[in-house]
């Protein structure tokens, strides 16, 4: 019996063990990550700790496919990794959803977003100048004035 | 009877035996047994050995108790752990899932040609409208 309550016991510091191996395992620390996984995650190494294990996951898997995107891809994902990490939950949902509304969109109006964004920025830009033209100030003042249109709406910034 | 008459006497009885029967025979026997039984010191289930610890020796009440208390603590131990490593899964799955569902998304805003500033801008929006109209 003795030997079987061992048994037992150990049995059981193994299954602890592998849980804590587990819980280890989906949420790991900067340090824990491979030297290609800080490579590629550098940008966000200063708020790595700070992130959930979902994220953390979510993370790996996009360094994942990394080496699987083309070159623009992946500059890309790395100017913009810093600026998403640092938006509020409500407005990295918000962009998800306008991402999904986009992609129901019949593809020539998809391909021509970029083309559509570029020119309501050269009309904002446009706009901004007259205005500054008209109260005399820099563009830019005029721009901080009028508010920060191309920046997130006030609505969805917690704080 | 003198002293070596009777001594002579019990000799011839115990060289030729008493005539008992197999019956009462097996009924001593079992009488025997019996009462060995009864006054059988429990032998110790463990002993522990160690320098300056004597011997410490468990029987009679107290290793029946035993017998009932340590493999049902063992039972009750294994059943929790059984439901932290279950529950330690279930959160494991639902980690996995979430993240899965929004790795995807999240890589395609993210390498995307519209920049992120792009989802996020309502006039923007409103001038997609305007301008489809």
């Amino acid at each position: 019996m003795a030997k079987a309550s061992l048994a037992i016991a150990l049995w059981l510091c193994l299954g602890t063990s592998l849980a804590f191996a587990q819980t280890n395992k989906q949420s790991p620390s900067w340090a824990q990550l491979s030297a290609e996984q800080q490579r590629i995650l550098a940008p966000i190494q200063g708020e790595w700790n700070k992130l959930d294990p979902v994220r953390k996951r979510k993370w790996l898997g996009i360094a994942q496919r990394y080496p699987k995107m083309t070159p623009e891809e992946q500059e890309r994902l790395q100017r913009r990794m810093q600026e998403w990490v640092t938006l509020t939950p409500e407005q990295r949902r918000a962009a998800r959803e306008k991402y999904r509304e986009f992609e129901l969109l019949p593809q020539e109006e998809r391909q021509a977003m970029r083309q559509k964004w570029d020119q309501y920025k050269e009309e904002r830009a446009a706009q901004d100048a007259s205005k500054a033209a008209a109260t005399g100030k820099p563009a830019e003042e005029a721009t901080a004035a009028s508010g920060p249109a191309p920046n997130p709406p006030a609505s969805l910034i917690k704080q | 009877m003198n002293e070596s008459l009777f001594a002579s006497k019990i000799k011839k009885t115990l060289d030729t035996g008493l005539d008992i029967g197999p019956g009462a025979a097996a009924r001593l026997k079992a009488a025997r047994e019996r009462a060995l039984e009864r006054h059988r010191v429990p032998a110790a289930e463990f002993a522990l050995t160690g320098r300056g610890m004597g011997v410490l020796r468990v029987g009679g009440v107290a290793q029946s108790w035993l017998r009932i208390l340590v493999p049902a603590a063992c039972l009750i131990a294994a059943a929790i752990g059984l439901q932290q490593w279950q529950e330690t899964r279930q959160a494991a799955r639902f980690v996995a899932q979430q993240a899965a569902e929004i790795e995807e998304v999240d890589t395609l805003v993210l390498t995307g040609d519209l920049p992120i500033k792009a989802y996020l801008d309502e006039d923007f929006q409103s001038w997609l409208k305007q301008a489809s109209q």
